[in-house]
């Protein structure tokens, strides 16, 4: 974890020299860190979620098609979303709340794969079905604004800053607060050594994975399940530090693509979405401020060529082989 | 509730199904032929909406003759998106670089025509059907959808080209040992996905407004009609379009149009678990 750390260090020491202004590379820190969270799963969903058209018998085709499961953004909005009801309803502290959050959204998201594991929908299917699942929470959230806020949003209320409510009055807490959860997890995913491989077996050819025994409902759950809970985790974090959010947020396709471009631009390796989002995120902002005001939307035509070229020099990710 | 309104509910819903059999054939022929999930087909869409936009602001062309000229100029589009940025890329990376695409284009249109709402405001007739109020321009719309519909089915089932085309769909090296040119019908399909985007977002200005994520929604059904027509299964995408397009407009009508959106969805979702390989998949 060293080398997230100094990478993030380095990060403060490149961009001071260009901008002085402390706090706004706080929150370039703070952004990237949050899609650090919910994307550390995605090496990891890389190794699962992605299979293989194994149809075909040609060479170039075995790896066709590797989906990527298009439901994150839906439990990175139950995340948001329920921590803000177990504390308004239930006057739950967001210090535990995020983990009950979290809870909720293993339990969508087993709903989900146990669905869609158990009729057999894979590849290209899994992952354009899996697409509908924030967009069916998303239009259910906007269509309720009695319980949701719904197309406004909620604000977190204004409560004391202090560890239980985890709303603090400075930013530098909140980014020790996900560089723990970080690391935390990608400690937890690194115990995961041999389930690397069985993922990596279903990744590559499903029915000859299950051929050598291994359990492909288990695994693909397992899988999902850690995507979602950490996917969930990124979720309250976000709602905590910016104190608000609404259905387009937490459930849209910004943030799907997002969760997924850091992923797949990082590449296969544990840490590669903190390099895929100490990258990107720094430099939307960076483009943004730039551009923002008097090109406004310059900033994603470059932010989109900058990404077309990572992809077409380097497709496998800067980490990837 | 009066039932001309339901009628008239069910006509909205079949247009708007019409829009995304015609969003969904794009998507289909770039799957079939490329095997990506184009990320980018919403931002075509609304390219092509701001183009009849354009045309009309700038040079006073009625948005139904300026079809032919958008069309052409978004397929033209779409080979140049294959030529550039698909082809040559690594497979694994192609569906990821069209979203990368998609916020480059994004990008753009907010440069070119701001974020602000534009609509062409076309005189408003409507005709009287039976009690039943159709607006001209939407009635337009449909009657393009149905054509298109019907000349996309020749040219891909009855014409020497189309025949190619389903060649490369089914195996796409044996094609190439025949001596098919690969390369070429690939990028003549991305173009011809974008043609369709271009032609649903032509028709669409004159009854909906353009912004730059106008596309987007359009998009979203035609992935997930995609998938429930059976993926590159053209009559099932036309099923699927009808089913969720009247489910939608229908709801909205007597419902609420978020609640609307959402059980389309959940009726795909049901369907995709009764039949996991679509409306007309086969073992395919």
């Amino acid at each position: 974890m060293e080398n997230g750390e100094n990478c993030v260090n380095h990060l403060v020491k490149g961009n001071t020299s260009t901008y002085s202004t402390n706090s706004y590379i706080n929150d370039c820190i703070n952004d990237s860190s949050i899609f650090t969270v919910s994307t550390v799963l995605s090496p990891r969903c890389n190794l699962h979620i992605y299979v293989g058209l194994s149809r075909s018998r040609l060479e170039y085709s075995s790896r066709l098609l590797r989906p990527f499961s298009l439901g994150q953004p839906a439990f990175f909005g139950i995340g948001a979303y329920f921590t803000y009801f177990l504390l308004t309803w239930f006057k739950i502290y967001p210090l535990f709340g995020i983990f009950i959050a979290a809870i909720i959204s293993l339990l969508f998201a087993s709903f989900i794969g146990y669905v869609s594991f158990r009729f057999g929908l894979k590849g290209i299917f899994f992952c354009l079905a899996s697409l509908a699942a924030p967009e069916i929470l998303k239009d259910v959230f906007a269509a309720f604004p009695d319980i949701t806020g719904g197309h406004l949003g909620i604000t977190m209320p204004l409560l004391e800053s202090n560890l239980l409510t985890l709303l603090f009055t400075e930013k530098f807490p909140y980014y020790y607060f996900i560089l723990i959860l970080f690391i935390s997890s990608v400690i937890f995913l690194q115990k995961l050594k041999k389930t690397k491989y069985y993922w990596l077996a279903i990744r590559e050819n499903e029915e000859v994975a299950a051929s050598v025994g291994i359990n492909l409902m288990k695994y693909k759950m397992l899988a999902l399940l850690l995507s979602a809970f950490l996917t969930s985790l990124g979720g309250s974090f976000y709602l905590l530090y910016t104190g608000y959010i609404c259905p387009e947020t937490a459930f849209g396709f910004g943030t799907m693509m997002e969760i997924m471009v850091i992923g797949v631009v990082g590449g296969e390796h544990i840490l590669g979405p903190l390099l895929g989002a100490i990258i990107l995120v720094p430099a939307g902002e960076i483009l943004r401020t730039t551009f923002g005001g008097t090109y406004y939307g310059a900033h994603m035509v470059i932010y989109g060529i900058l990404l077309l070229l990572i992809l077409k020099f380097k497709p496998t990710g800067l980490l990837g082989r | 509730m009066n039932e001309n309104i339901l009628i008239q509910a069910i006509i909205n819903g079949v247009l708007l199904a019409g829009i995304y059999a015609l969003v969904t054939a794009g998507l289909n022929i770039v799957y079939g032929v490329i095997r990506i999930v184009n990320f980018c087909h919403g931002e075509l869409l609304g390219l092509s909406m701001y183009l009849t936009y354009w045309f009309f602001e700038l040079y006073g062309i009625h948005p139904y003759l300026s079809i032919p000229l958008v069309c052409i100029i978004l397929l033209l589009v779409g080979a140049l998106i294959q030529i550039l940025v698909v082809e040559g890329a690594p497979h694994e990376a192609q569906g990821v670089l069209t979203l990368a695409l998609y916020m480059a284009m994004q990008g753009g249109m907010l440069i070119l025509w701001t974020s602000d709402y534009r609509v062409i405001n076309l005189p408003p007739i409507s005709i009287n059907l039976l009690g039943v109020f159709i607006s001209i321009h939407k009635a337009v719309a449909l009657i393009g959808v149905i054509i298109t519909t019907i000349l996309f089915y020749f040219a891909l089932f009855k014409t020497r080209y189309g025949m190619i085309m389903r060649a490369v769909v089914q195996d796409p090296e044996a094609a190439e040992w025949l001596g098919v040119n690969t390369k070429r019908v690939r990028i003549v399909s991305f173009g011809l996905g974008a043609l369709l985007a271009g032609l649903a977002g032509a028709l669409l200005i004159p009854i909906y407004y353009a912004y730059p994520g106008a596309g987007l929604p359009f998009a979203l059904m035609g992935w997930v009609i995609m998938v429930l027509g059976g993926l590159g299964n053209f009559m099932g995408a036309l099923a699927g379009s009808l089913i969720i397009g009247v489910t939608e407009s229908v709801i909205s009508t007597l419902y609420n149009a978020q609640m609307a959106r959402a059980i389309s969805l959940m009726i795909f979702f049901v369907v995709i678990l009764i039949k996991p390989q679509g409306l007309a998949g086969g073992k395919r």
